[in-house]
């Protein structure tokens, strides 16, 4: 029995030796998914243009990446959050942010157009849980949110709820596209998504007078950051990946201004 | 002759009732597909700009990373499977690697991916990558291997191994001249139907494979499968056209499926053939 | 005298892989016993993981309602599963003439090897909206997660129970028809009787496969870590809170041991199962 576990960690340090050796220009990008449609764009047009590189991007969200990139499992992490030392063990890091992310409130279809902030932070705790009491139709409210470790939640949480948690009868999707599909589908559905684009299907909802406009994103409060993240300084080959991906004209494609 | 079939015929009728609308989910998928399904889609890669492309870096990914797991643990599998059906004489069921074998192929895959990435990523420092995604489906799979080949041996007669065995032929010849080739046929079928279920596997892979295609391919290199790029298509997917890509993709790797069962069937019979 | 050394060498060859393999699967239920080992050793362990609250940034590990879900969602599906499966095995093994038998036996293997994504995005569009004009609200809840497992599990209960119905040996059942006993006679007093451990192990079989699902029930089942109200209300199991926080707790953080706590719940029913089923065996 020995010789065969034996045997396996030959095996594995072999490869890992070999993998050291032979290919110095991988780099490795774990972390949120909410930029991945950009990274995977920006991540194919650069391997494309500089032959050796391979990218390979690795889901599991910004916790996970900050964890793994302080780590050295991966060489960098995508994060809507700024890092702890709680994740990091005090391992420094460097960062580039690659661009402002809006949040937008969502809201089915017919239902209101306009909230206050302290509406929409009451709707969001389950405080208020029809929509008559906003001035909408009478029917129940349907809290679509994203799990505990998705960066746009900490970012509603920060700026909407004052540090209290979304109720927990909201329902839980995993990804932008699904809130925005379980809006647009449910009726009373209530939810947030990161996007640059004015989703379609969905009622964009206008907080405090303030509405988004896809062509001055910029006048919008409500925006995560993802951050590209290293451990200080970095090779060459990690600072060109960074540089290369925060300076891409097309990210505003992609909702990121 | 149909008197007293009362119940039969309602057993079809409700059968029928189940296919039908199994046939509902099959046609549904193919009608959203079937526009997509492209000579183009299958034979470039996806366009991460515009959104859509093909998924041509996808199949390799997935005919790679699960022929590769099928190919090292067929064997392994077969090996465990030969040392409980022909050296201990007889497979206990409910003995220690029986127990350990039906526990471990009820591990869910989510569970699998999450130890893999344990240890060959944090551990061994492996990439996400084909590599640690094929070490994922291999440690799926070796408990199914084991299954599926205790199944052929055991319907080997025991009377090919006696008579083997009363010519003086050595346990090791017995195996290989007489019980092998004899549950081959078994085997293969089984074979199939293992690269079929590991083909359909996501949820591990997301986590140990990586997300992505790169333009150049390699072991260490990013491995995102058919079954990953149908996840990531309905979750994160931009593009007008997702849902009809993500229905193309999944009818790709059902006809892919079908195909491996399909071979897989018609090489077992012609097996069978050949061995009477 | 080289046979003898060749002999060992297989001897030695087929011991040292069977001791990996079973090195192998135990170490991987060890790994989860030891990364749940901090939650399990903590004051009031049990009674804290069987409440009802589940807020891991406030140490609040109550996976009582995962349980409830995980427990509802493969029942409901199974009581749903069951008699069309059954009945698709009597027509498959009795009523089809056996020319088309094997045919009918191999599609339905091959049905069960249909990805779970393919499943679960049947149940986002078909489910889902017929929930939510029944019953109202969202739609996303344990009766759709129920209603899309159920049709994912029909085929392998088909094909486990066609098997287990071929199984009976068939002078049994033309022993029971020469005594004048009708078909459905044979099939009620005979036949099930007789094949009754085998479509216990297979019904077993099922309920691991429902209990171990994640995409499929992910998509459809809404992820609400409240008790659920009921059918109609979202709700989440095992597998796809599993799923949902695996990234809020990567490997090497503390709260990782949450994770390991639910699966370590789901290993263990599993091999509760593995040990009924091993019973039932050994009566045949």
């Amino acid at each position: 029995m020995k010789p065969g576990i034996g045997l396996m960690w030959l095996v594995a340090r072999g490869a890992a030796l070999l993998l050291g050796s032979a290919i110095p220009a991988h780099v490795s990008i774990m972390g949120s998914t909410s930029v991945l449609p950009y990274l995977r764009a920006a991540s194919a047009a650069f391997t494309e243009a500089h032959f050796p590189y391979r990218l390979t991007l690795g889901g599991g969200g910004s916790i996970a990446g900050l964890v793994e990139v302080s780590r050295g499992r991966v060489d960098m992490a995508v994060s809507d959050i700024p890092p702890t030392a709680d994740w990091t063990h005090g391992v420094p890091l460097c960062h580039q942010p690659l661009g402002r992310q809006p949040i937008l409130f969502i809201a089915h279809p017919g239902l209101v157009t306009d909230l206050s902030r302290g509406q929409l932070k009451n709707l969001l705790r389950g405080r208020i849980d029809n929509w008559s009491a906003v001035g909408g139709p009478k029917m129940p409210v349907t809290v679509v949110s994203r799990p505990l470790a998705s960066g746009s939640l900490r970012v509603v949480e920060t700026q909407v709820l004052d540090g209290h948690r979304v109720t927990p009868k909201a329902i839980v999707m995993l990804s932008n596209g699904a809130v925005m599909a379980a809006v647009r589908e449910s009726p009373g559905g209530l939810g947030f998504v990161e996007s640059g684009r004015a989703p379609t299907g969905v009622t964009v909802l206008g907080i405090d007078h303030r509405r988004f406009d896809v062509s001055r994103p910029e006048g919008w409060p409500y925006y995560a950051v993802p951050t590209l993240y290293w451990r200080c300084p970095g090779n060459d080959s990690i600072r060109t990946v960074a540089h290369y991906l925060a300076s891409q004209p097309f990210r505003r494609e992609f909702g990121l201004y | 002759m149909n008197q007293g079939r009362v119940l039969h015929w309602f057993a079809l009728l409700v059968a029928l009732g189940a296919a039908i609308v199994f046939l509902g989910l099959l046609t549904d998928t193919i009608r959203e597909g079937l526009p997509h399904l492209t000579w183009q889609f299958l034979t470039t890669a996806p366009d991460e700009r515009r959104g859509g492309g093909g998924i041509a870096p996808e199949i390799v990914n997935t005919v790679v990373m699960v022929g590769g797991a099928l190919l090292v643990t067929a064997p392994l599998g077969l090996v465990v499977a030969i040392y409980q059906a022909e050296w201990q004489g007889r497979v206990h069921d409910g003995g220690v690697i029986d127990q350990v074998r039906a526990t471990w192929l009820s591990v869910p895959s989510v569970v699998v991916g999450f130890i893999v990435y344990r240890v060959a990523v944090a551990w061994w420092h492996w990439p996400l990558s084909l590599a640690t995604g094929g070490l994922a489906l291999a440690v799926m799979n070796w408990p199914v291997m084991v299954t599926v080949s205790i199944s052929a041996l055991k319907r080997v007669p025991h009377a090919y191994r006696e008579a083997s065995l009363a010519l003086g032929a050595t346990r090791f010849d017995t195996v290989r001249r007489v019980v092998l080739p004899a549950a081959l046929a078994e085997l293969i079928d089984g074979w199939g139907w293992a690269l079929a279920r590991l083909a359909g596997e996501s949820a591990a892979l997301i986590i140990t494979a990586g997300i992505n295609v790169s333009a150049h391919w390699s072991v260490w290199g990013p491995g995102e499968t058919l079954a990953v790029y149908i996840w990531y298509v309905r979750t994160e997917g931009v593009g007008a056209d997702a849902g009809g890509v993500a229905a193309a993709t999944a009818l790709t790797l059902m006809m892919f499926i079908a195909v491996t069962l399909w071979l897989s069937g018609r090489l077992a019979d012609w097996r069978r053939r050949a061995g009477h | 005298m080289r046979e003898r050394w060749r002999e060992m060498m297989m001897t030695r060859l087929t011991w040292a892989l069977s001791g990996a393999f079973v090195i192998m699967g135990l170490g991987l239920m060890a790994s989860v016993l030891v990364g749940s080992w901090p939650i399990l050793m903590a004051p009031h362990s049990l009674g804290r993981l069987l409440s009802p609250l589940w807020d891991p940034l406030q140490g609040q590990w109550g996976i009582l309602p995962f349980i409830v879900g995980s427990s509802v969602v493969t029942l409901l599906a199974l009581c749903l599963a069951v008699p069309f499966a059954l009945a698709s095995a009597i027509s498959v093994s009795r009523m089809l003439p056996p020319v088309v038998r094997p045919h009918a036996t191999r599609v339905l293997a091959a049905l069960t090897a249909i990805p779970s994504v393919v499943f679960g995005w049947w149940g986002l569009q078909m489910v889902v909206p017929v929930v939510r004009n029944l019953g109202g609200g969202s739609g996303f809840s344990l009766l759709a997660a129920a209603i899309v497992l159920a049709v994912m599990l029909w085929p392998t209960l088909s094909f486990l129970f066609a098997e287990a119905l071929q199984s009976v040996s068939p002078s049994y059942v033309d022993a029971s028809l020469a005594l004048g006993a009708t078909p459905d006679q044979t099939l009620v007093r005979i036949l099930i009787p007789c094949a009754m451990p085998q479509l216990i192990n297979a019904f077993l079989v099922a309920v691991a496969r429902g209990l171990g699902e994640t995409m499929a029930v992910q998509m459809v089942i809404g992820g609400q870590v409240a008790m659920p109200q009921g059918l109609l209300s979202p709700g989440a199991t095992l597998t796809t809170q599993l799923l949902t926080d695996a990234a809020l707790y990567p490997p090497g953080t503390r709260g990782h041991a949450a994770l390991d706590v639910m699966a370590l719940a789901l290993v263990a029913a599993m091999a509760i199962l593995v040990r009924i089923s091993a019973r039932w065996r050994v009566g045949t």
